[in-house]
């Protein structure tokens, strides 16, 4: 569960202030799937940075399942993201020249948790999500659908609390954004959290929630129609 | 399990860019291989300068000429042939120096030596029975110079083991005759080798000698001494014996002050000494330039990993993002260069072995001697340099902030 209250970001010195997110007050629960959609400027990224404990709010405080964890430490941050955060990218950001399996494995080696069990529990969601037959190719001998696919794969061996999805689709072609989307779909029939950030309507509408900001304000934030009954 | 991803991590970053690799390894390799080889030359020159001045015989007090002086202007050392028949006299006195056994004074020259259409140039000593004792001569052929030869003028040649390969490589030179100028010789002895290589002034194997009335009767002249050669009793007295010498000299050229000395009197140990000394500054001089060239191979380490910290700032950004602490990032960049360069070093190991093993051999023939110390030295070296040049990119690398570094293009 995540609950924002009073959340302020502000960039620069006084004389030249620039705020890029403007008092946000919101609630997430477990199990939602949310999509966060604005112009380039309205403080989405910044939003989903904070969200992502990428970066920390100016003012106002950020309760993760709970625990407010808005002052925290920079290495406590990580060892947060490391159990809480699983995040999927635009440009995918899979460690280049390395197996599909490598990468998926990366986020448990910073929890010191590299052996046989999750080396199997990899191969599993590799499996689920369609991909088990490339786990053994390099990252640079994959399509970018495979691509993004291995990068929600990472996310998911860290069986994260939110889903977070920055722009994932922004790089693929219309095909593989479908099968990327409807993998997010599947997860959170599943039970996960997933928050989608996008510009694009369309995509935003495959969620079941919609908040959209503007100029680093929350203009709106509804229950998207085909999923009221 | 963290180790295991940073082996990997540093084994594809490393495999990457195999061609800057190797270039930026490069300075490393040639640091290390330097220091190597001149560390194995250095004991190797020291090694075959302490055989051969030990080959000279045990306990020796050698007395040479001193410097010249021509018209108040000091010469070099040995221009004088200063060491006169009045100095024999006076060091043969049991009186003047009671810890002395054995006297030996000789003559020399640089002589060409001919036996039928062979030939050889080499050091002729003109000298008494008893240089074979003083120089710790042995004989593996004949005999050596005696007493008679001495007295009736005898012209008969003892020859060093090199000589003998040159001028009889398949024959008995015993009894053979050899011709120096116009003089013959006949061949009554060869000495054994003491082992000594290498050419000039050290080898102990690389001369002849012939009896000293002979040599100043017949080939040189009625000259004085070229050197004096003197056996203390034993080890114990040597330095007694050495100022028993100094002394007796100084009291026959009739000064009190010893830098008026026209003689130079050296012991086995001084002369041990003075010339590790100069091999060691000189070994030290090259060890500092190879050292420098070490530092200037880890700051072009230092460049790489700052240049590829940048490249990978994409990776760093992801790596914190999935949970990476800014330690995990210093250790893992450290890690890479502190391998790169202890792969540097073990090439740098090998090939600074190679080139000591063809210098000894080829260059300078002294004994090739790899010494275990400096091997370690070399690894702890190139694995310090790693740590020193590769801290601050991996400083840089655990300080990006990770949005940023997400986004760089």
């Amino acid at each position: 569960m995540i609950k924002l209250e009073g959340i302020y970001k502000t960039y620069g010195d006084t004389g030249n202030l620039v705020t890029a997110l403007n008092n946000i007050n919101l609630l997430i629960n477990n199990g939602e799937f949310v999509s966060i959609m604005g112009a380039s400027g309205s403080g989405k990224s910044t939003l989903m940075h904070i969200i992502g404990l990428l970066d920390k709010p100016s003012k106002g405080h950020y309760f993760l399942n709970d625990k407010d964890i808005s002052d925290i430490k920079e290495n406590d941050l990580a060892l947060i993201r490391n159990r809480e955060i699983g995040f999927v990218f635009q440009a995918f950001n899979l460690l280049p020249r390395t197996t599909v399996m490598d990468n998926v494995m990366l986020p448990l080696i910073y929890r010191g948790e590299n052996n046989i069990n999750s080396q199997n529990k990899a191969m599993q969601i590799l499996d689920n999500i369609g991909i088990k037959k490339i786990a053994n190719f390099k990252t640079n001998q994959i399509s970018g659908g495979q691509q993004q696919r291995v990068a929600i794969a990472r996310a998911l061996m860290q069986e994260p609390s939110i889903l977070l999805a920055d722009e994932p689709t922004g790089n693929l072609d219309s095909k593989a954004s479908e099968e990327i989307i409807k993998i997010l779909q599947d997860l959170n029939n599943n039970g996960h959290t997933v928050i989608l950030v996008t510009h694009e309507e369309d995509i935003a509408n495959k969620a079941k929630r919609l908040i959209v900001l503007k100029d680093g304000n929350l203009l709106s934030d509804n229950i998207i129609k085909q999923h009221i009954l | 399990m963290k180790f295991m991803e940073f082996l990997l991590s540093a084994k594809t970053a490393i495999l990457t860019n195999k061609g800057r690799t190797i270039l930026s390894m490069l300075g490393i390799i040639i640091g290390i291989s330097s220091v190597i080889a001149m560390i194995s030359i250095g004991k190797g020159a020291q090694s075959k300068i302490t055989s051969n001045i030990q080959s000279l015989g045990s306990n020796v007090i050698i007395v040479s000429p001193g410097n010249a002086t021509v018209g108040n202007v000091r010469q070099g050392l040995g221009t004088a042939s200063t060491l006169t028949q009045q100095y024999v006299d006076a060091l043969s006195s049991r009186f003047n120096t009671p810890d002395i056994s054995f006297i030996s004074p000789s003559v020399s020259k640089n002589e060409e030596i001919i036996y039928k259409n062979q030939n050889a140039v080499t050091k002729l000593n003109g000298v008494y029975p008893q240089a074979q004792i003083v120089n710790n001569i042995t004989i593996s052929l004949g005999s050596f110079i005696t007493i008679p030869d001495v007295s009736n003028n005898f012209h008969v040649i003892v020859l060093g083991p090199i000589v003998e390969s040159e001028l009889f490589p398949h024959v008995n030179p015993i009894g053979k005759t050899v011709s120096i100028g116009q003089t013959l010789f006949t061949v009554i002895g060869v000495t054994a080798s003491k082992g000594t290589s290498g050419n000039g002034v050290f080898n102990q194997d690389d001369q002849v000698w012939i009896p000293i009335t002979t040599a100043k009767n017949t080939l040189l002249g009625n000259i004085n001494y070229s050197s004096i050669n003197l056996e203390a009793k034993n080890s114990k007295v040597m330095n007694k014996a050495t100022a028993e010498v100094q002394n007796t000299l100084m009291k026959a050229q009739g000064i009190k002050n010893p830098n008026l000395a026209n003689f130079t009197v050296e012991n086995q140990t001084q002369i041990l000494s003075t010339l590790n000394t100069i091999t060691g500054t000189f070994t030290l001089l090259l060890e500092g330039i190879a050292g420098i060239s070490l530092i200037v191979g880890g700051i072009g380490i230092m460049n790489i990993m700052l240049v590829s910290v940048t490249e990978r700032t994409r990776e760093i950004g992801l790596r914190k993002a999935v949970g990476a602490k800014g330690s995990d990032i210093m250790i893992q960049f450290l890690f890479e260069t502190i391998i790169l360069t202890l792969i540097s070093g073990t090439i740098g190991i090998l090939f600074g072995i190679f080139l000591s093993f063809i210098i000894s051999s080829f260059v300078i023939q002294i004994p090739f001697i790899i010494s275990i110390s400096a091997i370690i030295i070399a690894i702890t070296v190139s694995a310090s340099i790693g740590f020193v040049f590769g801290l601050f990119p991996a400083y840089k690398a655990s300080k990006l902030s990770a949005i940023e570094a997400l986004r760089y293009e």
